[in-house]
């Protein structure tokens, strides 16, 4: 099975998962556009990411702001 | 005289200041344009008619007493219904939060009416602030002033629509991924994304809370500044609300000669030939203003807008999560599509565009050194028509402005002039995180040396309305 099968069947189970598998089928075409665009972003960023690189969360610890 | 829906806030302020009208007549005056406009527009989700005409006359009494409010004395802005408002419901523009009604002023309202403003309504916008311009919900969608077959941009839609309609002289945004610079682009007005912390979110509904800020909407850059410092103020119910933050309007006016302006060329690079070309006009215009204007190499702005999507996918989905579980069919298709794209995104995928983030910020950052702003396009295509979904589609993944959002950088959108179909064109100045009050100098002193850019007959505030009552 190629890359895009294994996804495409990850896909439909989260959409079943969620309830939401019998959404009109304009909106599961938008949404499946948007899961394969987010596949290539994030094979993307692993591929030049430096994974020691500290993420840009908001947390932080103050004296005066816990 | 000028009609009063045509005048700017500082023009309305010194006019009410002088005698010359009162509070009650500016009220008026708007009430009348939503009046006659507004059925083809859309701006707005309710007026407060009632309540802001005996607002009006108090602030008429007050001002009689010497005793005026502050420098928004009087004067009538509108609201993005996703701010809370007390005693008005903050619906997002959906059926999920249709009765919501807010116990409490949000923080940046409170400060909006202890400089004196009189909230005049709340205004339409992209469902829950995503999505685009959706005809299954329960009010219209805005449309632009220019041109009502065209999307006046959004989300912050209706804000934008109100203003550059006339049918009032200010409004709040917000703005997460461009929403109030993609309307000010797109109406022919002016809107700011201040720095990230500059103005408190609390009472303000969140779409990606790690980018969102409110944001003034104006038509001049004068009262967009006058808008901002009153919008400021610490507020310890927002964790990232800053203690201390400069005045923007004492910049308004001062020369720009000798301010270094980098070019940030990579985000212009796929914008349509009009907007670039009004872009290199603008870039005439700021050198002989003095300024050093120098092309600089960063990232490409595809990477930003990649990154962002990721964290304004998940961040949404969370916020959403419980009511796309038990009501996903009330939202509209376009909120519903955009909010759930967020629940395929694994918490490692997340945590790899925060990193993304810190590099692409860092690089901008480098980029940038050693200027007092950057310069770059705001749309890279004129406003779509309502009607054509792929259009308006391409519009939110294809513009400058997400960048700003993620490095927290203040940005503004102003603009560079009309295309040869008479719609908007614009730009955005941006600076270093802080450094608003840069921003708003070198818009002043660039929109003071467009003037006469635009015709003014065409500009839809000075129209008059067919059917408005005089």
């Amino acid at each position: 099975m190629s890359d895009t099968t294994l996804a495409r069947a990850a896909f439909d189970a989260r959409l079943h998962e969620l309830k939401l598998h019998d959404l009109a089928s304009h909106e599961i075409d938008r949404l499946w556009k948007s899961r394969l665009k987010q596949l290539e972003i994030s094979a993307r960023l692993d591929s030049h990411l430096d994974p020691t690189l500290e993420a840009a969360v908001a947390f932080s610890l103050t004296r005066n702001n816990p | 005289m000028n009609a009063l829906t045509e005048l700017s806030l500082t023009s309305l302020a010194a006019g009410m200041r002088a005698g010359a009208f009162s509070s009650r007549d500016i009220v008026e005056a708007c009430l009348r344009r939503i009046d006659a406009l507004d059925p083809q527009l859309n701006a707005f989700l309710r007026v407060e008619s009632e309540a802001a005409l005996i607002e009006a006359e108090a602030c008429d009494r007050e001002l009689a007493a010497g005793k005026p409010r502050g420098p928004l004395h009087g004067l009538p802005v509108a609201i993005k219904d996703i701010i809370d408002v007390a005693g008005m419901a903050t619906t997002g523009h959906s059926r999920i939060t249709i009765a919501e009604c807010a116990q409490e002023d949000a923080f940046v309202v409170q400060r909006l009416r202890s400089a004196g403003a009189i909230i005049l309504g709340k205004t339409a916008l992209h469902e829950f602030a995503t999505g685009g311009p959706s005809f299954d919900l329960p009010w219209p969608p805005a449309r632009n002033p220019w041109n009502p077959a065209h999307h006046p941009g959004g989300s912050s839609s209706g804000s934008g629509a109100a203003v550059a309609s006339g049918m009032a002289p200010a409004a709040l945004g917000t703005d997460t991924a461009g929403s109030v610079r993609h309307p000010a682009t797109a109406c022919g007005i002016v809107g700011m994304k201040p720095t990230y912390g500059a103005i408190s979110r609390h009472g303000v509904f969140p779409l990606a809370p790690s980018l969102d800020q409110v944001g003034p909407m104006t038509r001049t850059v004068a009262d967009n500044a006058l808008l901002f410092d009153a919008c400021l103020g610490h507020d310890p119910r927002d964790p990232t609300s800053m203690a201390a933050f400069e005045a923007a309007s004492p910049s308004v006016g001062k020369d720009i000669r000798g301010l270094r302006i980098a070019v940030l060329e990579e985000f212009n690079a796929e914008a349509d030939g009009e907007i670039l070309a009004a872009f290199d006009g603008a870039l005439s215009l700021l050198k002989d203003l003095g300024a050093e204007v120098v092309p600089v190499t960063c990232p490409p702005v595809s990477l930003y807008n990649d990154c962002a999507r990721l964290l304004i996918q998940a961040e949404s989905f969370a916020v959403h999560k419980r009511w796309l579980a038990e009501r996903a069919l009330d939202y509209g298709w376009r909120a519903r599509t955009k909010l759930l794209a967020g629940a395929f995104i694994d918490a490692g995928t997340f945590l790899q565009a925060q990193k993304e983030r810190r590099r692409l910020t860092v690089a901008l950052r480098e980029a940038t050194a050693g200027f007092d702003a950057a310069l770059c396009v705001s749309s890279f295509h004129l406003p779509a028509r309502i009607d054509d979904d792929d259009a308006i589609d391409r519009t939110y993944d294809r513009q400058a402005r997400i960048a700003f959002n993620l490095t927290g950088d203040p940005a503004i959108a102003l603009s560079s002039g009309l295309s040869a179909s008479g719609l908007p064109l614009g730009l955005q100045i941006a600076s270093h995180p802080f450094h608003d009050a840069t921003v708003y100098r070198i818009a002043a002193a660039y929109e003071a040396a467009c003037e006469g850019l635009v015709d003014s007959a065409l500009q839809p505030w000075r129209r008059p309305a067919a059917t408005e009552a005089l």
